[in-house]
């Protein structure tokens, strides 16, 4: 029995394996087995951009061009031969202009109309941004080029107060965008995207509704090839429905086996993988100038918008960086700041306060006309627990203490230099000078202790040894120890033979004096105990 | 396998944050010290003082107000900044005095101007136990904001100055003027927060017994 129960929780992970996480997993809603009844339903949201490439071309223009566009009737269009209109305005839209039309058509119809040639590369960028907000949504998003994005939202649906209130809050986010964007929630990936071409209105279905729903969608919405359509057509089927009373396998080898998966996709009996959208690895923002900027203190308030973005971007998708890069271009050349952080970091305040030190020192040798901010690699942050009581005599919020160093360390070395800030760290060494060494804070050295019957060595050394054998013979100093004598022998000529003594001078100082036992009766003073 | 400390439960604070609120003091290691600054140095505070000579023990005097905090772990002790000191700080005597070197960090400053900033931000960022910098001149409102940033930050703020600026007014908390009567050192109190201008002599030697890096 008991080996029993062990051989069952030990199969238990077996059963119910974790899709790789790179990948999102659409599994069966409906299903006929029991087994894998005990996958958890999912709630599949498409977002279908209709006029992506309106909204590319829009967000690509200048500012003067955007206003221009706002207030006149225009057009992308294809770069085709035939120049075919891709999407117009609803300006255009009124006289006449349909998306396929040919450009002379269009033309005709609009004499005013502003042309725009499509842009596929400013579109997938825009829809791989999309995708990015769309985490914060769910961590399940994936792209599907040209101009559609799936989320899965299963899980997110309680936070965002229901499936009706995130889609009208996906909606007021993407508002802004105008990009005709079409929305539908369905328990499998492939039926809610067919949803979201079908329908302008946003949709949704449950689970159980699934066959009825599908079966009335016509089969012009799918967007498949204009082939397979048009086979479907002369066969007389107009429907989903039509498709679905239809013998697969007789469906297969006519019009051939993808329009055909899809169909068992969307019914939930395959599986659709996806592959996951996740933060890109790098952050890259571009700000151009209107006019030049000669002035750091006006570059540091310009700059205050593009770290906020950065800033909600990182908080957004819960990613820190370590390095800022921000690039200056002149009309010839580029000034290019380097900001290395000790600990990474989201808070750009913090990266604004260093910027200021770095602007602080810079002399700009020329006006500035386009700023460049880039971060080379977006890392993953770490949550951190804030204690609700902290201690306020001693401050010992311990996880605090070493982000405040980093943070202190950080503000120095920009304004004083990479090299100003150095830490002591002991070396196992017989003389003095060289038994201690300093680096950068950073560094980790390893502690090493000096021996425990070591006598006290003075807390102030000098830089050299200053000669005192004149302040000697004339007895400025008294002998208040014995000798201690160092001798260390080195290969670069440099030993070292000498008698130490703790000693006070006239002015009431205690010195560490030394008499050179290479070149007899030369006296140093090489420390102080201060 | 991951294991989960008491820290990593958000809901749960532990007894011992919940610290009384009023400024204490830190004991000097000097009894007579201790008893004319009544109870060891303030904290925290802006604390001066005022030397013409050097190595007359007065790194010493400071010695115990560095050992705070020292049984703490590494990542969460604080750190000493030394700025523009006269001489090189030697590790292995501090090491000998139970301090650990790696968390004295020395920052070189020339400029005033540049020695205030960097003490005002050290103090204000609450990453130091204290930040002991040898300074000239410098105006009663940097002092003044220097001292702010020390209350800000819960360190201590420690000045090095030449005597004459003892005629001077200062905000400071506390301001003491070194002067060695060999062996002794003669400590002249010329301001303490809350207490008479008084005269103390102590012999630095005494650290020099009672401090060892064994016992620490």
């Amino acid at each position: 029995m008991a080996a029993a129960a062990q051989l069952a929780l030990f199969e238990a992970p077996a059963r119910a394996p974790k899709p790789a996480p790179a990948m999102v997993h659409s599994p069966p809603a409906i299903s006929p087995a029991p087994a894998s009844s005990r996958k958890r339903a999912q709630a599949w949201l498409a977002l279908h951009f209709a006029d992506l490439s309106l909204a590319a071309a829009y967000q690509a223009a200048p500012p003067e061009r955007r206003a221009m566009l706002d207030t006149s009737a225009w057009a992308v269009i294809e770069d085709d031969r035939l120049k075919h209109v891709v999407a117009c305005n609803a300006l255009a839209w009124k006289y006449g202009v349909r998306p396929g039309h040919r450009m002379n058509a269009a033309i005709a119809l609009c004499g005013s109309l502003v042309l725009t040639s499509r842009d596929p590369r400013a579109e997938s960028r825009l829809l791989e941004r999309i995708a990015t907000e769309c985490l914060k949504y769910t961590s399940a998003v994936s792209v599907q080029a040209p101009n559609e994005v799936l989320l899965e939202v299963r899980g997110s649906l309680r936070l965002f107060g229901g499936p009706a209130a995130l889609m009208d809050r996906i909606q007021a986010d993407l508002a802004a965008l105008n990009a005709g964007l079409q929305v539908a929630l369905a328990p499998t990936a492939r039926s809610a995207q067919w949803l979201a071409r079908a329908s302008s209105e946003p949709r949704m279905c449950l689970p159980r509704e699934l066959p009825n729903v599908l079966g009335s969608l016509p089969i012009a919405s799918l967007q498949w090839p204009l082939p397979v359509e048009l086979q479907l057509t002369r066969f007389g089927i107009t429907t989903v429905g039509d498709l679905m009373r239809l013998s697969r396998k007789d469906l297969a080898r006519r019009i051939g086996a993808g329009p055909v998966r899809e169909l068992q996709q969307a019914m939930g009996r395959t599986n659709w993988l996806h592959r996951g959208w996740s933060t890109p690895p790098s952050y890259h923002d571009r700000v151009l100038l209107d006019f030049e900027i000669e002035t750091t203190a006006l570059l540091e308030r310009m700059l205050e918008r593009p770290l906020a973005r950065l800033k909600r971007t990182l908080i957004g998708a819960a990613r820190s960086i370590e390095e800022l890069i921000i690039t200056l271009k002149h009309r010839e050349g580029a000034t290019t700041l380097t900001l290395r952080l000790q600990q990474a970091t989201a808070d750009t305040t913090h990266l604004a306060s260093l910027l200021h030190e770095h602007l602080d020192r810079l002399v700009l040798r020329a006006p500035v006309r386009e700023v460049a901010i880039e971060a080379p690699r977006l890392l993953v942050a770490r949550p951190r627990n804030y204690s609700l009581a902290m201690d306020p005599a001693t401050r010992s919020d311990v996880q605090n203490a070493a982000e405040l160093k980093a943070r202190l360390l950080e503000q120095l070395q920009s304004r004083f230099g990479e090299s100003a800030v150095r830490a002591l760290s002991v070396r196992a060494h017989h003389v003095p000078e060289r038994a201690h060494c300093s680096a950068t804070p950073s560094d980790a050295t390893p502690a090493t202790s000096p021996p425990a019957r070591l006598p006290r060595r003075p807390l102030w050394l000098l830089r050299e040894p200053r000669p005192a054998t004149h302040e000697y013979r004339r007895g400025a100093f008294q002998i208040e120890s014995s000798p201690e004598t160092i001798e260390a022998e080195a290969w670069d000529g440099a030993s070292v033979r000498r008698a130490y003594y703790r000693a006070r001078a006239r002015d009431g100082a205690e010195c560490w004096i030394y008499r050179d036992l290479n070149s007899p009766q030369q006296w140093f003073v090489h420390g102080l105990f201060g | 396998m991951n294991t989960v400390t008491l820290d990593d439960i958000p809901l749960l604070w532990r007894a011992q944050s919940l610290a009384s609120l009023q400024s204490h003091c830190v004991p000097s290691g000097y009894a007579a010290l201790d008893h004319a600054l009544g109870g060891g140095w303030p904290t925290p505070s802006l604390i001066e003082l005022l030397s013409d000579e050097q190595g007359i023990g007065e790194l010493r005097l400071l010695l115990s107000l560095l050992r705070q905090g020292q049984a703490l772990e590494t990542s969460s002790r604080r750190i000493v900044l030394w700025l523009a000191p006269p001489f090189e700080l030697h590790a292995t005597a501090l090491a000998q005095y139970g301090l650990a070197p790696h968390d004295h960090w020395i920052c070189s400053v020339s400029q005033p101007a540049d020695l205030q900033w960097a003490m005002t931000q050290a103090l204000r960022s609450g990453a130091c136990l204290a930040v002991i910098a040898w300074a000239r001149h410098l105006k009663p409102a940097a002092l003044r904001s220097l001292k702010l940033a020390a209350m800000s930050g819960r360190g201590i703020g420690v000045l090095f100055r030449p005597m004459s600026e003892a005629r001077a007014a200062s905000p400071a908390t506390l301001r003491i003027s070194l002067r060695s009567r060999a062996p002794a050192l003669e400590l002249s109190i010329l301001k303490m927060r809350g207490r008479r201008p008084s005269l103390v002599q102590i012999d630095p030697r005494e650290v020099d017994r009672t401090m060892s890096p064994a016992e620490s």
